[in-house]
C-alpha cells in the first residue's frame, strides 16, 4: 500500500503551496497535478437531457406531502396498548432481539426443519414510532431494501417480521422509510459495512451446535 | 435574482410544479455525476437520480431545512446508491462502453483519453466510502465542511477517507501517469 507524505496531503488539500514542499515531494505533487485536467473533465459531465422531463412527467398532477400537516389529517388506527403488551415490548427491546427470537424460533421450528440446510424463521423487531415503513436487509436476502418488510399492525411504533434466514453468520441492517439505513442497536456483534457504518451480525447455529 | 431553494420549495408545496423543475435543473448534473461515479453505470445512475428526485418531491414536506434542499436530496441519493451497491456486493462493476465522454481538447489525444479511462476504472475499485469522499472532494470540488455536512460525518473521518482514497488510487494507477 502506497503511503503519501502528510505534507503532500496538505498540498492536495490546498493548505500549502507547491513551493512549501520539500524538493523530494515536488515530483509527486507534479504527478498529481496531471490529474487536474482529468478530474475537471469528469466534472463537466452533465445529466442526460431526458432526466428532467421524466421526473416532471412522473410528478405531474400530484402534490408533495406537507409532512406533519398531512400526518395530522391522515386517518390512522388508534388502539389502546395494554400495559402487559407494553411491558412485553420493553422486555423484547431490552435484549439482543434477533438472537433471542432466533433461539425461540429454532426451538419451535426444529420439529419441522430436520435438516441443517433448511432456513430458520427469525423474528426481527425494531422500534420506530412514526415510521412509514421498516424493512430488514442483509446478506440473506441480497440486501434488497424492500424484500423483507416488517409490520406495525397496531400502530404502536414497534415493527415486527418473521423471515426465513439460512443457518450461519449473517450481516444485516434495518431500513426506515425506504432510505435510512439503521444499525440494530441491540445486536450482540457488529462489523464495518464499508460505508462508514456498522452491520449487525446474526448467528444461527447449525443443528449440531456448531457455527457455519 | 434567482430564487433560493427555500423559495422554490415553498412554491412547490403550494402546488407550483414548475418550481420543482427549477430545483431539478439546479441539482441534476451534480447528482448524476455523483451517482455515475458511485454505481458505475449511466443507466443505473439516471434511474437512481430520477427515483431520488421523484421521492424527494413526494417527501418535500419533510425537508426540514428547505434552504439546504441540495444537501437533503443528495443524502436521499447517497442512501439509494448504497442500497444498490449493497445489493451488488461481490459482483464486479465494469465500465460500460457508453460512459459519457467528458470531452476536452482533442489535441491532447490518446494519452489523456487513456489516463481518463484508467482513472474511471480506478475510482470504481475504491471502497464505496473512499470513492464517495474522493469524488466529492476532487471531482465536485467541495470543501471538507460541505462534504461533512452532506454525509453527516466528522471532518476527521472524512479526511481519512480522502487520504486513503488518494493512496489507493496512487497504487492502482501506478506508473500510468
Amino acid at each position: 500500500m502506497v503511503n503519501l507524505h502528510p505534507d503532500l496531503h496538505r498540498y492536495l488539500d490546498g493548505e500549502i503551496p507547491l513551493e512549501a514542499l520539500p524538493e523530494e515531494l515536488r515530483h509527486e505533487a507534479r504527478r498529481w497535478a496531471k490529474l487536474g485536467p482529468v478530474l475537471a473533465a469528469l466534472r463537466s459531465v452533465q445529466a442526460p437531457e431526458t432526466l428532467a422531463p421524466r421526473v416532471m412527467a412522473r410528478i405531474r398532477g400530484t402534490r408533495p406531502s406537507r409532512g406533519l400537516l398531512d400526518a395530522l389529517w391522515a386517518p390512522r388506527p388508534v388502539r389502546p396498548i395494554a400495559i402487559a403488551a407494553a411491558a412485553a415490548v420493553a422486555f423484547l427491546l431490552a435484549f439482543p432481539v434477533a438472537r433471542l427470537m432466533q433461539e425461540r424460533a429454532s426451538t419451535t421450528t426444529t420439529a419441522a426443519t430436520e435438516t441443517a440446510q433448511e432456513p430458520v424463521l427469525v423474528q426481527f423487531v425494531f422500534s420506530a414510532p412514526g415510521a412509514r415503513s421498516v424493512a430488514v436487509a442483509g446478506d440473506f436476502n441480497g440486501w434488497e431494501p424492500d424484500a423483507f418488510l416488517l409490520r406495525d399492525d397496531d400502530g404502536d411504533g414497534v415493527w415486527t417480521g418473521l423471515f426465513p434466514v439460512p443457518r450461519g453468520i449473517h450481516k444485516y441492517m434495518f431500513i426506515v422509510d425506504g432510505d435510512r439505513w439503521v444499525t440494530d442497536p441491540y445486536a450482540t456483534a457488529y462489523v464495518d459495512d464499508g460505508f462508514g457504518g456498522k452491520n449487525a451480525l446474526l448467528e444461527i447455529l447449525h443443528l449440531n451446535g456448531r457455527q457455519s | 435574482m434567482m430564487p433560493t431553494d427555500a423559495e422554490l420549495v415553498a412554491r412547490c408545496l403550494d402546488g407550483d410544479e414548475e418550481a420543482y423543475r427549477a430545483l431539478v435543473l439546479r441539482y441534476q448534473d451534480g447528482l448524476y455525476r455523483y451517482a455515475l461515479r458511485m454505481v458505475g453505470s449511466p443507466d443505473a445512475a439516471e434511474d437512481m437520480v430520477q427515483l431520488t428526485l421523484i421521492k424527494a418531491y413526494r417527501s418535500l414536506g419533510r425537508c426540514r431545512e428547505p434552504d439546504r434542499f441540495g444537501s437533503w436530496v443528495f443524502r436521499i441519493l447517497s442512501n439509494r446508491c448504497k442500497d444498490y451497491l449493497k445489493s451488488r456486493q461481490g459482483r464486479e462493476t465494469a465500465i460500460p462502453e457508453d460512459w459519457p465522454d467528458p470531452g476536452g481538447d482533442p489535441s491532447e489525444g490518446a494519452e489523456r483519453a487513456d489516463l481518463l479511462r484508467r482513472v474511471q476504472h480506478a475510482l470504481l475499485e475504491l471502497p464505496p466510502a473512499q470513492r464517495e469522499a474522493f469524488v466529492l472532494k476532487h471531482v465536485e470540488g467541495l470543501s471538507y465542511e460541505e462534504i461533512a455536512e452532506r454525509l453527516d460525518v466528522s471532518i476527521g473521518s472524512l479526511k481519512m477517507r480522502v487520504f486513503r482514497a488518494r493512496e489507493a488510487l496512487r497504487e492502482l494507477l501506478g506508473g500510468a501517469w
